[in-house]
């Protein structure tokens, strides 16, 4: 009964890991913000002024401006994703077997120098 | 049963939530339309200001930018000089690029030319900078051996102050 329920509980928590990375969700909502266009009523005009040498001139056009408070539809996307891939799984296996090999070649060698020192 | 578990644990530790915006055409309105009528100050504009070519080719001739106030600054010394160097009084024209339409003239003679100078002169007892270009510095000898012993005084201070700027600056 145990090992029933253990294997159906496993099987249940990837169904729902699986159905957990296909998830996602989309919501609306209305972002406010301010529309402004200008229209140029007339040629750009200069202003000159002299001051310490310097003559500084301002340039400036007038133009009628027109400011809308507008709301923009924007769409908030949510999901669920794995990162988990392929290439990641190898290179952990790699490493872990890599690991290993040099954890055994040190012994190999270790237990070979022992032996010699034992058999002096 | 033991991949399966491998392979839970495997997709669970790597599940991750993403979220973002996206931004549509479509609007609608949320007030009523203001109008109004004003003057924009026009950044980021370039300016020609020059004067009027002497015989020997030389003239002001240079580009200004406009910064966020719309604002281009132009020091007048070039212009004084050559005022009192060629004896004449010197136009100092602003110009717009396109087509060269004329926005803005200062016309300097030589009591104005004058007051330029000192004024320049208290900038560089100050540690101001004097900006001229190698053409307009050359200017200031020829001034300084034909005017009066004051003016040469003034240009006396001027010159260890002259941050001299290439010509095509």
């Amino acid at each position: 009964m145990n090992t029933r329920l253990r294997k159906a509980g496993m099987l249940a928590a990837l169904l729902s890991c699986l159905v957990l990375c296909g998830c996602g969700s989309t919501s609306e909502y209305w972002q406010p913000e301010q529309q402004v266009t200008e229209q140029p009523l007339q040629a750009s005009r200069a202003e000159g002024a002299v001051t310490a040498g310097w003559l500084e001139v301002r340039l400036t056009q007038q133009v009628l401006r027109r400011e809308s408070p507008v709301e923009r539809l924007t769409l908030l996307h949510e999901k669920l994703e794995s990162t988990v891939d392929w290439d990641g799984v190898a290179m952990t296996v790699v490493y872990i077997l890599g690991s290993l090999l040099v954890l055994g070649i040190y012994l190999f060698f270790a237990a070979d120098a022992w032996t010699r020192k034992d058999d002096e | 049963m033991k991949p399966l578990a491998v392979l839970t644990a495997l997709l669970l530790a790597g599940c991750a939530t993403r979220s973002w915006t996206e931004t549509t055409d479509v609007t609608r309105a949320a007030g009523p339309t203001r109008e109004a009528v004003v003057d924009k100050p026009l950044a980021e504009h370039m300016l020609l200001a020059r004067t009027g070519q002497e015989t020997d080719g030389f003239r002001v001739d240079r580009r200004l930018f406009t910064d966020d106030n719309g604002v281009a600054r132009l020091p007048l010394l070039a212009a004084a000089l050559q005022c009192l160097a060629y004896g004449h009084e010197v136009r100092l024209v602003i110009l717009q690029p396109e087509g060269e339409r004329e926005l803005h003239a200062e016309r300097i003679n030589a009591q104005r030319a004058r007051d330029i100078i000192e004024q320049w002169r208290v900038q560089a007892r100050l540690g101001s900078p004097v900006p001229l270009r190698a053409s307009e510095a050359r200017l200031l000898d020829r001034v300084t051996a034909a005017e009066t012993p004051e003016v040469a005084a003034a240009l006396a201070e001027i010159k260890p102050r002259l941050d001299i700027r290439p010509d095509w600056e």
